[in-house]
């Protein structure tokens, strides 16, 4: 969705990277003297998050750059992190959460980077693996276009050895990535689904091929990749067009640089469904058999999301049997009958993560 | 108020343009015997256009006297200046200050307020002068739909058989999907739960399967139940409720019937209840056992001792059901 107008928090307005973005959009632009003028805006419209995707806020974050991933109790979590870079997108798929996340929800982009690199020199400071990613909140590279994100970021992971960040997108902005000296400490990472749902769910995203040929692309630059299967649907034809994915994604790049792939069927929160009713009306995703999960929120009923979950996980076996593959927020139940074991037993999944990106991407150990 | 008072034909009137008309009952035995024993108490309120009068307030009052065979009626005529929306607040207010709106009469005067009413704010103010409706706008605009969905179901509102927010969800709904939608309301006489639950079922599965709702209801297994006179409305309703929620949900309900069918093949006592964790989502399995003496407990231990050797139970657990 085009940005037809910035506001810019009057915090900010002398910040260079408000000045620097401002000059590569050309579009109105106008001060504001804080976020509430900017939310009234976008809450007034008759779709607000239609509104939200096109403006674009300039401001400061107020809290913590890094947070933890907000995994929910009663599911395995990968203890991942998240780079709060931004919020909101300008893609359109009609099953984001972020619709509902922000009250309202606003394209917003925060320019006290000092801060961020503060952060994340703490962060670097640490014995531990951090995995951490700024794809949660966001697309990690719809800013690419605007905005030096990856030429900061990329570097400041590089000069380190205990952290790497990942850049998960269903985008095709790759073509500054072959000029950082990322030294393997930055995957990029693809969000993966079938033609049919990309074509019907996924507004404004690039098609699959595409997405698979950015990819290689970044393979041929030497970064290490990651794809997630999230979220998966089942709809009739469902297992031959995931399994032809598994394909393409195999016929695309080498089972050897991918870090990890993670699978979660479609969850949403009750609270989603009227937006996704009323904004998408011809999407049928809403009327699989949806059960209210230990969290809360409305999953496909367990045995089948075991059944699809098989059929990709023996995909990738073929063609892949040692490349790391993990649920997103599944149980115990669902880890052993898809995958025959529980991440306890390797000492969790966020330690088995961490050990694959160690190996991948040549941290410390 | 500008008018003149006058006795005129009855047969002048034209009785069939309502566009002033807010009241949604019709005329009763009561209002024609007391017409024919004390009169006329308030006269209507007409106004002429063309050849012919229009009534602004009293539809009611004019059809009674009609019905008690007069001819003549005494009135009150407004001044043809007078404009449609003054009119129309006269007639809101000759409703309002006799009796508390329903639903419906709210719905048409708020409806023909905005199609009187140019711009936002006069508007809102009227709706907030003259019928109290408050000032949330979303809250008035749902009101407002109602006056588009068709009579069938404006009626079942009436009969207070159907909640106003059920009722506002529905407006958008084609005609015919409306019509059929109406039959099984009038039909099964749902509680406000009930009624949202299979409305929400009725409509998720038509957008599903690609076909209308009005098809869908019409399918021979749902008007089966619906036009079997054998049956009582609450059984009528058990048995499409259930059809519905295995055509909405048909791996949960299999694995649900499952799960019973050998929990019964368990054979436990009556007091002793096993329950599985909730849409089986989780992993803990319940079981209840009741008890009201201490020999009862003996006899439970030993009904415990047999659930735990038979064979059946490590099936449930292992959810061998699915």
């Amino acid at each position: 969705m085009p940005i037809s107008k910035i506001y810019i928090d009057q915090a900010v307005s002398d910040s260079p990277v408000v000045k620097k973005i401002t000059s590569c959009l050309s579009i109105p632009f106008e001060t504001v003297p804080n976020s509430q003028h900017i939310y009234q805006i976008v809450s007034d419209q008759a779709d607000p998050v239609s509104a939200g995707k096109q403006v674009l806020f300039l401001t400061e974050n107020k809290g913590p750059f890094i947070r933890k991933c907000p995994g929910t109790h009663n599911y395995t979590c990968c203890d991942y992190q998240i780079l709060h870079i931004g919020t909101f997108c300008t893609m359109d798929c009609s099953y984001c959460i972020l619709q509902a996340y922000f009250h309202p929800p606003v394209l917003q982009y925060f320019v006290n980077h000092d801060a961020l690199k503060t952060e994340l020199r703490e962060l670097f400071e640490k014995e531990t693996i951090s995995r951490i990613g700024t794809g949660e909140f966001t697309d990690s590279l719809i800013w690419e276009v605007w905005t030096d994100t990856s030429e900061m970021l990329v570097p400041m992971f590089a000069a380190q050895e205990r952290a790497v960040l990942e850049l998960k997108t269903k985008t095709t902005h790759v073509a500054k990535m072959g000029s950082f000296d990322h030294k393997r400490k930055t995957i990029l990472s693809w969000s993966l689904n079938t033609p049919a749902i990309i074509r019907s769910e996924e507004r404004k995203t690039s098609s699959l091929q595409a997405r698979l040929s950015a990819a290689r692309t970044c393979e041929q630059m030497g970064y290490p990749l990651a794809f997630h299967f999230d979220p998966v649907f089942i709809y009739e034809g469902c297992e031959s067009d995931y399994q032809k994915v598994v394909k393409d994604l195999f016929d695309a790049v080498s089972k050897e640089n991918i870090t990890y792939i993670s699978i979660g069927s479609f969850r949403y929160m009750p609270s989603i469904y009227h937006i996704i009713e009323r904004r998408f009306p011809q999407s049928r995703i809403l009327y699989g058999e949806f059960v209210t999960g230990l969290d809360g929120k409305m999953r496909y009923f367990k045995p089948l999301r075991m059944r699809i979950y098989k059929v990709i996980i023996d995909a990738i076996r073929k063609f892949a049997p040692d490349v790391l593959v993990y649920f997103c927020m599944e149980d115990d139940e669902v880890w052993n009958t898809c995958m025959g074991f529980l991440p306890t037993s390797f000492g969790g999944l966020g330690h088995m993560l961490d050990r694959r990106v160690q190996k991948i991407c040549h941290l410390k150990s | 108020m500008n008018y003149t008072e006058a006795d005129i034909n009855i047969s002048d009137i034209d009785q069939t343009d309502d566009f002033y008309k807010i009241t949604t009952a019709d005329v009763d035995d009561d209002l024609i015997h007391s017409i024919q024993s004390i009169g006329l108490l308030n006269r209507p309120l007409l106004m002429r256009k063309g050849h012919a009068f229009i009534i602004v307030s009293g539809f009611r009052r004019t059809e009674a006297l009609a019905r008690t065979g007069e001819n003549r009626l005494s009135a009150r005529i407004l001044h043809p200046d007078i404009s449609p929306l003054d009119c129309l607040k006269f007639s809101i207010s000759d409703n309002t200050t006799q009796r508390e709106l329903n639903m419906i009469e709210n719905a048409r005067a708020v409806d023909k307020l905005a199609n009187l009413t140019t711009g936002a704010e006069p508007f809102y103010t009227l709706v907030e002068t003259f019928l109290k409706l408050g000032k949330n706008r979303r809250l008035i605009h749902k009101i407002q739909s109602l006056n588009s969905l068709p009579e069938q179901i404006k009626t079942i509102i009436l009969k207070e058989q159907l909640d106003f927010s059920i009722a506002s969800e529905l407006v958008g709904y084609p005609e015919s999907d409306l019509t059929a939608i109406a039959i099984y309301l009038d039909t099964l006489k749902l509680s406000l739960s009930k009624q949202r639950e299979f409305l929400t079922l009725i409509a998720e599965i038509s957008r599903r399967e690609n076909i209308s709702v009005q098809e869908f209801l019409n399918e021979p297994d749902l008007k089966a139940i619906i036009q079997n006179n054998d049956l009582e409305g609450n059984q009528k309703a058990g048995k499409i409720r259930i059809y519905l929620k295995k055509r909405r949900y048909p791996s949960l309900t299999g694995t649900e019937e499952r799960f019973i069918q050998l929990v019964k093949e368990l054979k436990l006592n009556p007091n002793t209840k096993v329950s599985p964790p909730r849409y089986f989502e989780g992993s803990v399995f319940s079981l209840t056992m009741n008890f009201s003496s201490l020999a009862e407990l003996i006899e439970q231990k030993e009904s415990f001792d047999q659930l735990i050797r038979h064979p059946i139970t490590k099936k449930l657990v292992d959810k061998d059901f699915y």
